[in-house]
């Protein structure tokens, strides 16, 4: 263990007393904590909650398009579903899951911090989310939300007022994302354990500060350009609405010049993760360390300039146009770089095969699918083609699902035991990844292959000539769906009576398995002094990395 | 069909651009698989030699600055090619020759209107352009955003209110009106077509013929058929919503154009001197008309049915939401939201139909009726058709 | 505090900082991360400006010829000074002047209040006389007097015939939401500082220990930074 001061050995502090979950106890002690471990299990709840919701909904999309023709809902009742999948999906799932959930939990206790920077500010985040959810929740029920997850103007701005619930709740949950943003940063600057310098900083860490800064500068253009959309539609102030002498353009570069860089906001944790479960399962340092962690900035920076290239086809000017298409090829690169460098990892090192790592693995082959794709979007020519397709859904459920929810499933399965205490059934958990993998391809595969055949996308109904593909589609979606109702078995199965997990259960060298398990309301008894980086297997003394399992009974895939 | 025929990724090149960006496509496609495999393969044996095994230790991680880097710059070269290229078919599709002809395109929720040179303003969602002639379309909307997507031709533009958008290409191949073409569902046309909506044609006869002026072959039976011909698809991808609380019927039950996911319009590729004699006559009463009592009243009613009048108006003196219904709407006083009155005559009509919201019917506020833009010929057979939906006292 | 550890350190020292630099360093890098959001946020804003601008410059020019410059620059001079009393305000908590803090911060309020003042005429006569955004724009009785004054400052041509630009809707549309979201920072900021005064009378801040006052002045500067930018590019330049 990275010695803590006064050299405390771990079995001095393993008191159950004294960890977050039993430190105090009441509802009140929950609602009202500071304390970061807990606000991250909040999150966790309520992201869960929301991909849960946004995933029904996705399913009766599905359902709908299984056969062409109006099968189940009308047109109208479609629009809405999509549209709400989509936001929830985004706003109330992705966006917060992996920074405000995981990160929060994990932030501070690798940077062997007591707290984030501002814990009360932490806490006022994670109601400003609940404030935003309400609102959003309100939208559902006052009226009819069919504008897609875009609000383009003007389509947007005249129709029915309850799109105004929803701008203002999305609105709110902006700023709680800002100011989640701003507290990691703060807390990565100032609050780091002595020893624990940049070079030596976990590329969670990294990972997550990259994502923190693009939060706070591209979220306020989300936040205005939502307060101007608001303004249309109350005071009609002209600026987005071509009946009023507005420009419904300027309404798609406000807002994808939050939402490019926001991809990035949900691509990025998910990296952050798999690096940690590539590192520890292969016992391995990341190769290329500096490049990982430098390719995370140049993502946030970089993710700035390429807006535009989901507006090829808007009417921009040429000359813009061109820029953008060249931007988006700069991105792949830093993407690139962390492809090859996990890869590189792999070799030579001593690769087990337990759940966060199959979910890495599932990663790196999606998110290579889902990025390569998107290079497809990038050339101009193809673009045109591909534009609005149900190409451009498949490209953005690789990246999206393939990406960061398989990252966020990665860490839910390797924090788990750290964040509960329990061990879960691994053999029912391979079962639930195996379901999830497989059905996500059968259902995204083939919506490539209508896309490029040109099947527009938001579209309720179809000619006959697709539907072979969106029948499969359909079919590997419940496959899929399937997978995520295991999964929930498997989680639900360890709360209930899951075995005790011991402070490192994979043996991993990174700085929060250092702590007992759950960890202390605290951290650390005391500050502990880093002395060596996360991912220094080689420095790493034996018993701190093998006090769960020895590794010869991992090796024989032995299941918890 | 004797069409150029699409691959399992691709529909058919029906356009002169289409081969180009194919080969984009195709480029990207076969870099993709090649970076895919590389990656997949050099992982699978890593995950297989280096799996965990008894008394074997990782070794510690190294650096190798050149592999870093080099991984880093190469495929910035790739890409650069990727770019220009794409580039280069994207600046070909953004400037029209200028020997093209012009077609303007209007949007609408949720219909295409086409008005061609000379002012000839097509049936709606009917499209006709040249082959082998650049064509170039200058596209509006009176509403929401729309976009103009043909993916047999690879075009795709987005229609925008408040300003012009264009677009342009070179048709290939003609759509042929014969009885291959005829079709029953969009299965029978393959990718990159669809079946178009219903029309009527005099028996012994193909709309080819019937466009060209031809006349029924002797013998042939009297009367007409309903046919569809295979048409070259044309989407609206730009979303642009559905009505509230309105059920519609699918594709597959003729419900054409009632929403964004079927704002569609029936292409035809014509030859030349085919394109040039519809411009000099330009969309004629249907055929079906041909021998009726007064051909206007029946035009006017297959404008009903097939502009969609039919999806809000009423013309069986009952159904009176979400629009008024028709029948004794002839020669009634109208009673408006401002407290006005008026006749319902022929200017009335005329004026209701070409700016709805003009003067809207008391109780009627909450629909907006699109804004239609008919000739004069058309204009009057609606008003016939109206006017006949009221019996004369 | 429920804190098992034995803790060290001055009471103002939140439990999870080593020391009272470190949370002071804290303090000082979240407002400027807060300051660059607010930026951004504004951003937006002035980006649709120019692009509007540029694109119809005829009605930004009769614009501003239809506010009254003399109010903003009353209310330039009055910022400007509420700013310089909050840097005041801070040197003397950093000194320990708990009284002068108190009437620092107290002009600062008096300042931003009379800002406000200044702003509900200058807003109740636009609404009056139907200078207002997008589809509410309805000149009315002084307003068409206003408008006419205005067209002809700013083309210097002949008589007004009642034609004006048509996007003067969408400039006042911008002008209202700029200056309406500024005013809400002011309100904002009057909440915030007189919740400083009233914790400075408490004795909350000391010479060691005064980081609160440091960062609502420095958030007072920004909302005075924007109005120096809002000021010249609505009223001056036509
Ligand atoms: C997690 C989210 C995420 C991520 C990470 C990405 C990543 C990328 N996206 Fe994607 N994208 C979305 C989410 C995301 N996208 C969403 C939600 C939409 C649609 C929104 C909507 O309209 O509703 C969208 C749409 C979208 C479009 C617009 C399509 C259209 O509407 O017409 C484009 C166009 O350029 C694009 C491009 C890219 C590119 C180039 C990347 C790159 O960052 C990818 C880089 C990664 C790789 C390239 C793979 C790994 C690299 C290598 C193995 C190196 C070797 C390879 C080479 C260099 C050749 N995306
Ligand atoms: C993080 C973002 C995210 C995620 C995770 C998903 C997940 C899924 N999405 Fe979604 N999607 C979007 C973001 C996302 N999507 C966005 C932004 C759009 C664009 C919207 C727009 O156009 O405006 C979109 C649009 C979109 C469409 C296109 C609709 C259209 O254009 O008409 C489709 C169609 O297939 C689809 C399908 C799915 C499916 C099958 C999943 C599956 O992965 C879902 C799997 C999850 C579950 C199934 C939930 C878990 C369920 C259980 C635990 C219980 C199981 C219950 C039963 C079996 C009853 N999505
Ligand atoms: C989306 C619904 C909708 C469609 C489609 C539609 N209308 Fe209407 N129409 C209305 C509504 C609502 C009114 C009443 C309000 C008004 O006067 O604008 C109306 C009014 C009218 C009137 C005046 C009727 C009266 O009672 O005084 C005429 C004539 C008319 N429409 C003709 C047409 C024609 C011709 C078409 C098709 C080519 C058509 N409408 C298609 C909704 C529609
Ligand atoms: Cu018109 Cu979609
Ligand atoms: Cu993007």
């Amino acid at each position: 263990m990275a010695v803590e001061a006064g050299t405390a050995a771990p079995a001095a502090v393993e008191n159950d007393e004294s960890n977050y979950l039993t430190a105090k106890s009441g509802l009140k002690s929950w609602a009202l904590t500071v304390d970061h471990k807990r606000i991250g299990v909040m999150y966790l709840v309520s992201v869960i909650v929301a991909m849960f919701l946004g995933g029904i909904m996705a399913l009766l999309v599905r359902a709908e398009l299984m056969f062409a023709g109006e099968t189940l809902m009308e047109a109208d009742t479609y629009n809405q579903l999509f549209t709400l999948h989509g936001a929830i999906m985004v706003f109330l799932f992705i966006i917060p899951s992996i920074p405000a959930a995981l990160g929060n939990f994990f932030l501070p206790i690798m940077l062997g911090a007591k707290d984030v920077a501002f814990p009360k500010l932490n806490l006022g985040s994670f109601y400003i989310y609940v404030i935003g959810t309400v609102f959003t929740l309100i939208a559902i029920v006052a009226g009819r939300i069919d504008t897609g997850w875009t609000f383009y103007t003007p389509y947007s701005s005249r129709a029915d007022n309850a799109v105004i619930w929803m701008t203002l709740g999305v609105f709110i949950l902006g700023f709680s994302s800002i100011l989640t943003g701003l507290n990691f940063i703060a807390t990565t600057h100032k609050m780091r354990a002595p020893g624990l310098s940049w070079t030596r900083l976990p590329l969670f860490v990294w990972g997550i500060y990259a994502t923190s800064v693009i939060q706070v500068l591209a979220t306020p253009v989300l936040a205005i350009t939502l307060l101007l959309l608001i303004m249309e539609k109350t005071l009609t102030i002209g600026i987005f609405d071509p009946a009023l002498g507005g420009d419904p353009v300027l309404f798609q570069h406000f807002f994808w010049f939050y939402s490019h860089p926001a991809v990035y906001i949900m691509i990025l944790p998910g990296m952050a993760v798999i690096n940690e479960v590539i590192a520890t399962f292969s016992r391995r340092k990341i190769f290329g360390y500096m490049f990982v962690a430098m390719s995370s900035v140049a993502l946030a920076l970089l993710g700035f300039l390429v807006w535009g290239h989901h507006m090829f086809t808007s009417g921009m000017s040429e000359y813009s146009t061109m820029i953008f298409s060249a931007l988006t090829f700069l991105v792949a690169i830093p993407s690139g770089v962390k492809v090859f460098n996990w890869v590189a990892t792999l070799y030579q090192g001593s690769i087990s095969f337990e759940t966060p790592m199959l979910y890495a693995i599932g990663f790196l082959i999606l998110f290579t699918i889902g990025g390569l794709t998107g290079l497809f979007l990038g050339i101009l020519s193809v673009d045109i083609h591909l534009h609005d397709t149900y190409f451009v859904v498949a490209h953005f459920h690789y990246v999206m699902v393939g990406g960061t929810v398989f990252g966020f499933l990665s860490g839910m399965h390797y924090w788990w035991p750290k964040m509960t205490g329990k061990l879960y059934n691994e053999g029912l958990a391979r079962v639930a990844f195996g379901l999830i993998f497989l059905g996500f391809n059968i259902t995204f595969l083939s919506q490539f292959i209508m896309g490029s055949q040109g099947m527009p996308r938001r579209y309720y109904d179809y000619l006959d000539q697709f539907q072979p593909l969106h029948m499969t589609s359909s079919g590997g979606a419940f496959v899929l769906g399937f997978g995520f109702l295991v999964l929930a078995v498997v989680f639900i199965q360890s709360m209930i009576s899951g075995a005790k997990a011991p402070a490192n259960p994979w043996g991993s060298a990174g700085f929060e398995w250092m702590t007992t398990t759950p960890p202390h309301a605290h951290n650390f008894e005391t500050t502990p002094v880093i002395t060596r980086g996360p991912y220094d297997y080689h420095l790493a003394s034996e018993e701190e990395l093998f006090d769960g399992f020895p590794e010869d009974r991992a090796a024989q895939g032995a299941k918890a | 069909m004797t069409e150029p025929q699409g691959t399992i990724q691709l529909p058919p090149q029906l356009s002169t651009i289409a081969p180009e960006v194919d080969a984009m496509y195709y480029a990207i496609y076969w870099i993709s698989v090649a970076f895919a495999v590389a990656i997949f393969v050099a992982m699978g044996i890593f995950l297989y030699q280096y799996r965990r095994q008894p008394g074997r230790k990782a070794k510690p991680t190294g650096h190798n600055t050149f592999l870093e880097v080099f991984w880093t710059f190469t495929p910035l070269l790739l890409l650069l090619w990727l770019f220009v290229e794409g580039f280069e078919g994207y600046v070909k599709m953004s400037v029209a020759p200028e020997d093209s002809v012009e077609i303007r395109v209007r949007g609408m929720q949720w219909n295409w209107e086409f008005e061609h040179q000379g002012g000839v303003i097509d049936d709606l969602n009917r499209m006709k352009v040249p082959v082998d002639t650049p064509v170039k379309l200058v596209m509006s909307s009176s509403d929401v955003l729309h976009s103009f997507f043909v993916p047999g031709f690879r075009v795709k533009r987005d229609v925008v209110p408040g300003m012009y958008t264009s677009l342009w290409f070179e048709a290939t191949t003609p759509t042929p009106f014969t009885s291959e073409t005829e079709c029953q569902s969009d299965n029978d046309c393959g990718s990159g077509y669809h079946c178009g909506q219903p029309r009527e044609i005099p028996n012994g006869m193909n709309a080819d013929e019937l466009l060209m002026g031809g006349a029924p072959p002797e013998g042939a039976p009297e009367g007409t058929r309903e046919v569809r011909y295979c048409s070259v698809s044309v989407f609206c991808t730009e979303y642009c919503g559905a009505p509230e609380g309105i059920t519609l019927s699918a594709f597959s039950e003729g419900g054409y154009n009632s929403n964004h996911a079927t704002m569609m319009a029936d292409l035809r590729v014509l030859p030349v001197e085919g394109y040039d004699r519809f411009l000099e006559v330009g969309p004629p009463p249907p055929p079906e008309c041909a021998g009726a009592e007064d051909v206007n009243v029946c035009w006017g009613q297959s404008i009903y049915q097939g502009s969609g009048c039919i999806g809000c108006h009423g013309n069986d003196g009952v159904r009176q939401q979400p629009a008024p219904n028709w029948v004794g709407l002839w020669g009634a006083v109208r009673p408006f939201t401002d407290g006005s009155e008026r006749v319902a005559d022929e200017n009335y009509i005329r004026q209701s139909v070409l700016q709805p919201q003009s003067q809207i019917v008391a109780g009627y506020a909450a629909v907006n009726m699109p804004v239609y833009r008919f000739s004069d010929r058309q204009l009057d057979a609606v008003i016939a058709y109206i006017r006949s939906l009221t019996p004369d006292e | 505090m429920a804190d098992a550890h034995a803790h060290h350190g001055p009471d103002y020292l939140e439990h999870h900082f080593e020391t009272p630099l470190q949370q002071f360093d804290a303090a000082k890098l979240g407002m400027w991360i807060f300051l660059a959001q607010e930026i951004l946020f504004f951003s937006g804003l002035f980006v649709a400006y120019f692009i509007f601008r540029s694109w119809y410059p005829e009605a930004f020019s009769v614009g501003s010829h239809l506010l009254d410059w003399k109010m903003g620059a009353i209310n330039t001079v009055v910022l400007l000074f509420s700013s310089f009393t909050a840097a005041m305000a801070v040197r003397s908590s950093q000194l320990g002047e708990t009284k002068k803090t108190t009437a620092f911060l107290a002009v600062t309020v008096v300042c931003a209040l009379g800002f406000m003042v200044v702003k509900y005429f200058e807003y109740t006569h636009k609404i009056h006389v139907g200078l207002l955004p997008g589809s509410l724009f309805n000149p009315q009785g002084e307003g068409v007097e206003e408008l006419r004054a205005a067209v002809e400052a700013a083309y210097a041509s002949g008589p007004f015939e009642g034609t004006y630009p048509y996007h003067l809707r969408s400039f006042f549309g911008i002008y209202f939401v700029m200056t309406g979201l500024h005013g809400l920072h002011v309100l904002i900021g009057i909440g915030v500082i007189l919740w400083m005064i009233v914790r400075n009378q408490k004795g909350a801040f000391t010479k060691d220990y005064n980081t609160p006052v440091d960062m609502t002045a420095l958030y007072w500067h920004l909302v005075d930074l924007i109005w120096i930018y809002l000021f010249p590019l609505l009223y001056l330049i036509d």
